[in-house]
């Protein structure tokens, strides 16, 4: 009898083990790691946007572009919605600045972050307007 | 006791186990997001420095020095070329070769058309222009000032990753470098009209696109000098550049580059502040977008207008009277060189033969109609108004005006030339100024005016004189009592008969005369270096001869004076 209950100590201290660590931590390390690459992805599409921004003339053609790019935009499967926001195109300094927001969908829903958004902020000067006379 | 202490160990150890792997699943994912954060910084830090370079390739062009820095009383005689703030940048600094290209252009065409040497006016342009670009090279290559631009954004882009610690700044400077990119193709200096060159002068021009341009970094040479132009390709922004193009030719030096060669592509590099060992380099290639002709701004061509007429009663018989010679215009209509000379007194002769010469009396005014050549009153006309082949004239004044109005055209100069009215001003020669007018700061945007003086812009030196030598072009045909005309009223003229009385003597109430209308038109070049690129002198002489003979044959009088020429 004794024998018996050592066996199932053990297998379920495993089961315990498995079960309320492992399982949870290699979730969460898989949200961890999609969140990332998201953020990541993020982070160089607003930079490719506001490069793309800097060589239009102006904010309306900036803001026509970043329209275009983002609606041929294949989104992957995890992304439910990609937008750009606060497109300043300053003039006066010569810089053009925006933010994207990507809402990524994490692969294991956790109770309230089955959701995600991220953002990124790029800034670029901008080199489309010819020097003064 | 030894199988209790077995069941202990065995149950302890599953947990043990357990525990020893949520710490290393733990570990794992903490070093992957530090991981992560790393890369991703190191991503953050490369977008940084991109932009702090593309920034300074951006904004060299707000480096620049002042065209008028010189000591002499000329400055440096680029204060056309500058920009709307007077000065001189990498933008406009091929402006400046263009100038000094096109004035040594001139010199080598005047040389090789016998027009004799310039002086001192091309090297001097080549020096100035020398001048320019190394103090220019000077400012542009000064890694201080391109630090600005290039801190100025990194500082609104940190590696957010790092929050407080990942602020990007510049490397140790001496890693910044700039290069001269894209060897032989073009400049922003455009050629599109080759007549814009004088002939017989060969630029290294490099055509896209049905456009050429003055080649960058593939030095022009003209009189024996070279002009090195820096290459910014067409209809392209400042934009990054791999490094490793940049490194292939940042060694290479330009050949026969006669200044310091001002570079188009700068690299910079920056790292992080934080103790993470990141730091990354960008290369960017700078562009103005803006692209200029080859001019010579402040210019003009001068067209001068003298029309003289001479008059003379000569009876060929050795009865010889000058009137003085006066200058003429096209509103002068006619004038009276003489009045009532008394033939008799003065012993005036007419030929019976050519041995034979016998008496006339009476009182012998003359009066030529003068300046019909030069209806319509226009300068055109005044170019062309007597016979001949005036294309050389033409083209010459053409050629000077489209370097500093390229594309302009012959019947644009005609159009031009019609709409100026020939002035009396009063003194015997009229010059006239073909000029470029501008409304914009940089003088970019010439519309051909023409003009004397009083309605010049104020920047005209017209006491500025072509450097070659004067050179006559055309030899217009002569022309014989036409347009020009001579007349005569003689009173109480009698002329003599052999043998009769002299009260038998028949009347004659005008002489015999003649008008002969010749012209030539000479080129003298400039080089432009002191604004005037050349001038046509337009030489006119009305001869007028008046006999007191009787009426005779044309031939008597070709006879005797000799024929008109």
């Amino acid at each position: 009898m004794k024998n018996k209950r050592d066996s199932g100590n053990a297998l379920i201290e495993s089961i315990v083990g498995v079960g309320i660590v492992f399982v949870p931590l290699v979730l969460f390390a898989a949200d961890l790691a999609v969140m990332f690459h998201a953020a990541h992805a993020n982070e160089e599409f607003a930079e490719q946007l506001a490069r793309l921004c800097a060589t239009l003339p102006d904010r309306a053609n900036a803001a026509r572009a970043c329209s275009d790019v983002i609606r041929q935009y294949q989104l992957p499967g995890n992304i439910s919605n990609l937008e750009f926001s606060n497109l300043d195109f300053d003039l006066g300094t010569q810089e053009v600045s925006l933010t994207t927001s990507m809402v990524v969908s994490m692969p294991v829903p956790f109770p309230g972050y089955s959701r995600v958004t991220v953002s990124a902020n790029a800034k670029q000067p901008i080199v489309s307007i010819p020097v003064p006379p | 006791m030894s199988k209790r202490k077995f069941i202990r160990k065995t149950c302890g150890t599953t947990l043990a186990i357990v525990v020893a792997c949520a710490m290393l699943i733990i570990l794992a994912i903490v070093s992957g997001f530090r991981l992560s954060v790393y890369l991703g910084s190191s991503q953050e830090m490369k977008n940084s420095i991109d932009a702090g370079a593309l920034n300074v390739a951006k904004r060299v062009f707000e480096l620049k020095t002042n065209a008028a820095a010189s000591n002499s009383k000329q400055g440096t005689g680029y204060d056309d070329v500058t920009d709307s703030q007077h000065m001189i940048g990498l933008a406009n600094i091929n402006r400046v070769w263009g100038k000094a290209y096109l004035v040594n252009a001139n010199a080598q065409a005047m040389s090789q058309g016998g027009y004799g040497t310039s002086g001192d006016s091309p090297n001097q342009a080549s020096q100035n222009a020398r001048t320019l670009n190394d103090q220019l090279y000077g400012v542009i290559t000064d890694k201080g000032l391109l630090h600005t631009y290039f801190n100025k954004l990194l500082a609104s882009k940190p590696a957010k990753l790092l929050g407080q610690r990942g602020t990007v700044i510049a490397a140790d400077q001496s890693n910044w470098d700039s290069a001269a990119l894209y060897r032989g193709e073009e400049s922003n200096i455009q050629v599109n009209d080759l007549q814009t060159i004088p002939s017989g002068v060969a630029p290294n021009l490099y055509t896209r696109f049905n456009s050429s341009w003055m080649q960058g970094y593939n030095p022009s040479q003209a009189n024996g000098n070279y002009f090195g132009f820096v290459t910014f390709h067409a209809n392209e922004a400042s934009h990054l550049v791999a490094n490793g193009t940049f490194d292939q030719w940042k060694k290479v030096p330009v050949s026969n580059n006669p200044a310091m060669t001002l570079p188009n592509a700068f690299k910079e590099s920056g790292q992080i502040t934080d103790q993470l060992p990141l730091g990354a380099t960008a290369s960017a290639v700078a562009n103005p977008m803006r692209t200029y002709e080859l001019t010579i701004p402040h210019s003009f061509v001068a067209v001068s207008l003298t029309s003289m007429v001479t008059a003379r009663l000569d009876d060929g018989n050795g009865h010889v009277t000058n009137y003085s010679q006066t200058p003429y215009f096209a509103d002068t209509g006619t004038i009276q060189p003489f009045k009532s000379v008394d033939l008799e007194k003065k012993g005036y002769k007419y030929p019976q033969s050519l041995t034979k010469w016998l008496e006339v009396t009476g009182y012998l005014s003359g009066y030529v109609s003068l300046g019909n050549e030069l209806k319509p009153d226009n300068l055109w006309q005044a170019i062309n108004a007597l016979p001949g082949d005036h294309s050389a004239a033409i083209a010459a004044i053409l050629q000077r005006t489209k370097e500093f109005k390229p594309g302009y055209t012959q019947s644009q100069l005609q159009q031009l030339l019609q709409s100026q009215k020939l002035l009396n001003t009063g003194s015997a020669t009229v010059t006239y100024y073909i000029y470029p007018k501008y409304s914009t700061p940089d003088n970019t945007d010439a519309q051909v005016a023409v003009g004397t003086a009083g309605q010049l812009p104020a920047w005209l030196n017209t006491s500025a004189a072509p450097e070659g030598q004067s050179k006559q072009i055309v030899k217009e045909t002569t022309q014989k009592d036409q347009p020009n005309t001579a007349w005569s009223n003689i009173n109480d003229g009698q002329y003599e008969v052999p043998r009769k009385p002299k009260p038998s003597w028949p009347f004659y109430s005008t002489d015999a005369h003649r008008t002969a209308l010749s012209g030539t038109l000479s080129w003298q070049p400039g080089t432009g270096w002191r604004q005037c690129l050349g001038m046509l002198s337009i030489n006119r002489k009305t001869d007028v001869i008046f006999t007191g003979w009787p009426s005779q044959s044309a031939g008597y009088m070709d006879q005797l004076f000799g024929p008109v020429k």
